[in-house]
């Protein structure tokens, strides 16, 4: 192979080959350890199995801690042709960074090797916060335990960051209400602004070198708190470790802190009786940390603004209903009020997006927790007897008056309640909110997608057009209430098409409009769209 | 049956006509005149005569929406010397807020106008009038050149939040299509009094002066003959062809295109509402009911013969039961 010279041959370690190379990239030469997994030429957990590695080389970027360099080539089942992919990717990592000094303008967190405590691996999950840190900043935080988990047949701890006790003021993150409700552990936190770092991009290691970043009021903070912090705590205390990353954020690294053993000691002043706290010549053990703001937890992909930042009622949450506020939670959209007067039962799981484990249970409950399970970022309003109390006092006069005032604070209302009095009412209120209704013929052959104004004539003109047959209903046994036949893939599939096609209005400014989709099988199945 | 289009458009027609509600009508033209009033009191010697700009003044309003627009001329240094376009449009708004909102109106401003609507009476009636303040481009010009400048509170079309709008001539504005409407009363003016049925029963749209505008351009572009659907048919033609490349001098000043209140993506959106129209109206006549809806408050005889003898209509009047969710 051309540029490269092997020095020691390889040799069989374990479950994997070690040997030694030599690449040369236009008379630049660099020493490699060659390190080849079992699995070579695939990847494993996504990664190149095959490493190389010049600890010399760790401050250069994409190089890891190990000193192995970071390339990633294409994916290629034939072994010599993905050594060669690989050696070239090397190459191209010499040309570009040991030779060319090419910055990344990507920003890559810093390196940690995080550990586990007590062998159980701990994550804590941070937000955003109104409040300006500045340097130097220390206090106690807040923890929500969220949940345990497994992996690898390691014990995972999840916590929430809740909030950050600083001075002079309580700086709550913002997670919802929902999970704001329970501190079930507490942390420390300080803010040194810069990255804790050596080389430029790999986290400290022992507690000695992190005295730089720190003032003398922090240690005697930090020598307060073991006092006071109850020693029989098995859990870790985490110390959250801030500082400026681009973008105006501030990422936070979690050194563990044992309850029982503090890393410091008390050390003499010398002339005086005073003592001073110091760290311990220790190692650090780091825990994970995810910036899990609204921008990261969302920011593979969400609805139009217009949607997500906006308050929407959804009214009925069968099948349409459900998933559709499953949709628009997974979505982005924040702030979600529930109307349905109906009970879940068994029979309702196998096409909304409801769960047996709940049993029987009131619908805007049991969804409202299954959308609080998806998002930490949600509201949710629930009103049982939306449609009752509407219908009820509905009178031409002042009441609807007092409706439209009401319905009019929500910036959409989306009516899948299939309830043809709501859709004449609510067309009737005249409101200036937009309001679009959803609803499925029988085998969800057609979706109708209607808005105001004439919402309730729109509605009646298109299904006009369709031939429904009366009969094909499910009619269980004993049962007096038939109901449409569709699976969760025929409605899912309709809502999420009606979803796309609305969002798209929104992200172009364009009122949705009125349409239904139609699924027709026949070699394969369509989809098609029918605009008015 | 299909349903008749030209006896339908006809019906449309007359019962949105503007002396079916003349009650209304003369709510509006009275609260007009009180706003007209209050201006003059407030703005004594700063204020050129308020006038009238809307669909009203042009000969081209429907009963459903008078669409009521008076416009307010203050001379160049009304807010002093160095007032802005947006100090005037804050001061005129801050004046109608003080003394109508949350006692008799809720006030708000709008894309360049700033709108009251009137809390509904006893008998249900509630008034909307928009005010526009207007600002002569310099000092004693008005008189002769009628030209003004408007402030834009909101983006639209291609114009900027804050931008200065417009330095037209309104009256030359009202005038023409005045004009034009009275002159071909059965052409002209009928197919703008459609387009506006069907605009607000869209709830969205271009600009009234837009479609106002697009129309006359399709009559001096087309040979537009035959009867009312033939005429509308071919407008609607002529918009789903051109709206997006159309140029609309505006007739108060040549140098402005009265397109450009609208953007790219609303031209394309305005042809293909044009494009999906057509295509459902030519799949089934009776769309075109769907469309341009009889004002129901005020049915045409036949209509009403049908509903006093129970006779039911042609198609369902309700939505089904078997609709899901």
């Amino acid at each position: 192979m051309p540029g490269v010279t092997l020095i020691d041959p390889f040799k069989d370690d374990e479950d994997m080959l070690t040997g030694h190379v030599v690449i040369d990239v236009h008379g630049v030469q660099l020493p490699f350890l060659v390190e080849i997994k079992a699995c070579y030429p695939f990847h494993f957990h996504g990664s190149d199995s095959i490493s190389f590695i010049n600890k010399d080389l760790i401050s250069y970027d994409h190089v890891m801690e190990n000193g192995g360099i970071c390339i990633h080539t294409l994916h290629c089942p034939v072994m010599e042709q993905k050594l060669q992919l690989d050696i070239d990717g090397l190459k191209q990592w010499i040309g570009d960074y040991y030779v060319g000094h090419v910055t990344s303008a990507h920003y890559e967190h810093i390196v940690v090797q995080y550990g586990q405590f007590n062998e159980t691996e701990f994550h804590y999950l941070f937000t955003d916060v109104d409040y300006t840190f500045n340097k130097c900043d220390f206090g106690f935080i807040d923890l929500a335990f969220l949940a345990q988990g497994r992996h690898s047949e390691k014990a995972i701890n999840t916590f929430l960051i809740s909030e950050f006790k600083a001075k002079g003021k309580n700086a709550k993150c913002k997670w919802s209400e929902y999970y704001q409700v329970s501190k079930t552990g507490i942390g420390l936190y300080i803010y040194i602004e810069t990255p804790p770092v050596t080389n430029k991009r790999f986290i400290v290691k022992n507690w000695i070198e992190l005295e730089a970043y720190v003032n003398p009021a922090f240690m005697r903070f930090l020598y307060e708190a073991s006092k006071k912090i109850n020693k029989e705590i098995s859990l870790p205390i985490p110390l959250l470790i801030g500082y400026k990353i681009p973008g105006d954020e501030i990422h936070w690294q979690c050194a563990a802190i044992n309850a029982a053993d503090f890393p410091i000691y008390g050390e003499k002043v010398p002339g005086t009786k005073n003592y001073t706290s110091r760290f311990c010549d220790e190692e650090i053990t780091w825990l994970q940390t995810k910036n899990c703001s609204y921008r990261y937890f969302f920011g593979r992909g969400t609805l139009a603004k217009k949607i997500t930042n906006g308050k929407t009622l959804i009214i009925g949450i069968g099948a349409i209903g459900s998933t559709l506020a499953s949709t628009l939670v997974r979505g982005g959209c924040t702030d979600i009020t529930l109307a349905d007067y109906d009970i879940k039962e068994p029979e309702n799981v196998c096409r909304a997006e409801y769960s047996f484990v709940t049993g029987v249970n009131g619908k805007v409950d049991d969804l409202g927790k299954a959308l609080y399970d998806i998002s930490p970022f949600l509201w949710i309003r629930t009103f049982e007897g939306f449609t009752d109390y509407i219908k009820h006092y509905i009178n031409g006069g002042q009441q609807n008056k007092d409706f439209q005032e009401i319905l009019d604070q929500f910036d959409l209302i989306i009516d899948c309640s299939a309830d043809n009095d709501m859709a004449f009412i609510l067309d009737s209120l005249e409101l200036k909110t937009r309001v679009i209704n959803l609803s499925v013929t029988n085998r969800a052959r057609e979706l109708v997608c209607v808005t105001n104004p004439n919402l309730y004539k729109w509605l009646t003109e298109i299904y006009a057009l369709f031939q429904q047959d009366d009969q094909d209903l499910y009619n269980p046994t004993g049962c007096w209430n038939p109901t449409f036949k569709a699976t969760h893939n025929d409605i899912a599939v309709m809502v999420h098409h009606a979803v796309k096609q609305i969002n798209h209005s929104f992200e172009t400014n364009k009122p949705p409009g009125n349409f239904y989709l139609r699924a027709e099988a026949a070699e394969n199945i369509n989809i098609t769209l029918h605009k008015f | 049956m299909a349903t008749d289009k030209v006896k339908h458009l006809d019906c449309v027609l007359e019962s949105h006509k503007i002396r079916k509600e003349q009650a209304l009508l003369d709510k509006h033209t009275a609260k007009r005149g009180e706003i007209k009033e209050a201006l003059e009191a407030k703005y004594t010697n700063t204020l050129y005569a308020p006038f009238n700009s809307g669909s009203l003044a042009k000969n081209t309003a429907v009963n459903t929406k008078f669409d009521i627009d008076l416009m307010a001329p203050f001379k160049r240094n009304a807010f002093g010397s160095s007032g802005t376009l947006e100090d005037m449009y804050e001061n005129v708004y801050k004046f109608l807020y003080d003394k109508y909102h949350g006692k008799e109106a809720v006030v708000r401003r709008q894309k360049v106008s700033i709108g009251l609507e009137f809390y509904a009476d006893a008998d249900g009636h509630v008034v909307k009038i928009d005010v526009v303040p207007g600002r002569e481009l310099n000092q004693g010009e008005y008189l002769n050149d009628k030209r003004l400048n408007l402030y834009v509170y909101e983006q639209f079309g291609r114009f900027e939040k804050g931008a200065d709008h417009l330095r037209s001539n309104i009256h030359a504005q009202v005038k023409h299509i005045r004009d034009r409407a009275e002159a071909e009363r059965d052409s002209v003016r009928k197919i703008i009094r459609l387009l506006k049925v069907w605009k607000i029963g869209k709830g969205s749209g271009p600009k009234s002066f837009f479609l106002e505008l697009i129309t006359i351009k399709a009559f001096d572009s087309k040979t537009i003959t035959g009867d009312i659907w033939e005429k509308l048919k071919t407008v609607l033609e002529y918009i789903r062809d051109n709206a997006k490349t159309v140029s609309l001098p505006d007739p108060g000043n040549s140098g402005n295109d009265v397109a450009d209140t609208m953007t790219d993506s609303e031209k394309s959106w305005l042809s293909s509402d044009m494009d999906t129209m057509l295509t459902n109206i030519a799949a089934s006549d009776d769309m075109i009911k769907s469309y341009f809806r009889i004002n129901e408050k005020h049915p045409c005889p036949e209509e009403k013969q049908e509903n006093r003898y129970g006779v039911k209509r042609e198609g369902a009047s309700n939505p089904p039961a078997n609709r899901f969710g």
